[in-house]
């Protein structure tokens, strides 16, 4: 007999069901909405033998189903977000029907209206720095042979002790940066550096932070980065922001008692 | 013996560890000495004040240098990390 | 969405940035078949399996 559970994306307020009718979510299986009061939880119906808790420790440490699951999620919530407040839940939560979740917005009501008034009209924006490596680029094969042992050795240890000042200068970029940036968001939070084999990003990351802002708008953030630049004469870094983002970052809530 | 010791924190009471922990103690601070000098010595390099032949006469002498320590060190049965000196908030001394 | 200026829903969103938010952010809550808080540590550790199969020569995800 196959049972069915209730995965649930995230909860909105004043979300117009027809904004999510049409989408695919999670094993590409329809979006619906429970409603309890203002409330309005996005479920859609799975399988529990593929998000019941076996399967799913199989398939989270499946990186292809991770990144098709991580996808469809975060594409109901942005979807929605276009039109509504909305309060994303992590990955991976699920109920066994649709009561349960019905149960949750009622018991949990107060929560989720203060993380949506918290967040309502607000967009989130990813910056990402990573360390610019200046000058001192490795000797060829040729240039290393055809110089004489002594001075090879001093290149050697120049390009080792410029590495370390390299990655001095660029914390004090990271911590004005971040300091500057912070200052002209609402919220800031930083997440741990991301592995560059998961990433596929050569260069070293030395920042990975989320910044919470009213509207839909980043001048503000990218005009206190731009400051900072200036005045900073040089640091080596380069940045990228990402987003807008629906605020995952900044919906932590108390864990259910 | 008894099981492992935090780094730098007891003296052993048999010969063989007190000489392991003097050798510790002093090559921590000849290998900081060491840093030191490649650094003076490298900004001497880049400020363009010496020939061709002083500074590979200077690099060799380096070298020579940090053989001589890897040596000091392997006798003393010392791994690179056991020469440390981390200051705390100042943080460590010895890269 | 890296280095975008204004709206960009057609550029495909990193996997890493996804999955920073989605494994560590979030509301987080006890559902009744959720993966607990202390489970998504198990989520961590598999993610640096996959990282190890992937650094052995799997090619990084897209």
């Amino acid at each position: 007999m196959t049972e069915l559970g209730s995965y649930l994306y995230g909860v909105a307020r004043g979300l117009d069901p027809a904004t999510v009718a049409e989408l695919s979510g999670v094993a590409g299986s329809p979006v619906r909405v429970l409603t309890h009061g203002a409330l309005s939880a996005l479920v859609s119906t799975v399988n529990l033998a593929e998000f019941g808790e076996p399967g799913l420790r199989r398939n989270l440490a499946d990186l292809g189903w991770l990144e098709t699951t991580a996808r469809a999620h975060h594409a109901v919530l942005a979807a929605a977000a276009r039109h509504a407040a909305v309060v994303p839940l992590r990955l991976a939560t699920i109920y066994r029907s649709d009561g349960g979740v019905r149960a949750v917005l009622a018991e949990r009501g107060a929560t989720f209206d203060a993380a949506l008034h918290r967040v309502q009209g607000h967009t989130e924006w990813g910056l990402k720095a990573y360390l610019e490596p200046a000058g001192h680029p490795a000797p060829t094969a040729d240039q290393a042979d055809a110089c004489p042992p002594g001075t090879a050795y001093l290149r050697r240890r120049a390009r080792l002790w410029g590495g370390e000042e390299l990655r001095e200068a660029a914390a004090h970029g990271v911590a004005a940066i971040h300091r500057a940036v912070s200052a002209a968001a609402v919220a800031s939070r930083r997440y741990p550096l991301q592995d560059g084999r998961l990433s596929g990003q050569s260069r070293e990351m030395v920042l990975n932070a989320a910044y919470l802002l009213p509207g839909a708008d980043r001048a503000l953030l990218e005009e206190a980065l731009n400051k900072a630049l200036d005045q900073a004469g040089s640091w080596p870094l380069q940045v990228e922001w990402t987003g807008p983002w629906v605020p995952y970052s900044f919906v932590e809530v108390e864990p259910d008692p | 013996m008894t099981g492992p010791r935090p780094v730098g924190q007891r003296w052993e009471t048999d010969a063989a560890g007190i000489r392991r922990d003097l050798g510790r103690l002093v090559l921590t601070i000849v290998e900081l000495l060491r840093q030191l000098m490649e650094r003076q010595a490298l900004r001497r390099v880049d400020s363009g004040t010496l020939s061709e032949a002083q500074i590979e006469e200077l690099g060799l002498a380096l070298m020579r240098l940090e053989q001589a320590m890897t040596e000091l060190r392997e006798h003393f049965g010392l791994e690179p990390g056991d020469l440390k000196l981390d200051l705390g908030p100042l943080g460590p001394l010895i890269q | 969405m890296s280095s975008s200026r204004g709206p960009a829903v057609t550029q495909r969103l990193a996997l890493v940035d996804l999955l920073d938010r989605l494994l560590a952010g979030g509301v987080v809550l006890v559902g009744e078949i959720t993966i607990s808080v202390a489970d998504v540590e198990l989520v961590q550790i598999s993610l640096r399996a996959l990282i190890a199969s992937v650094d052995a020569g799997h090619g990084a995800p897209r």
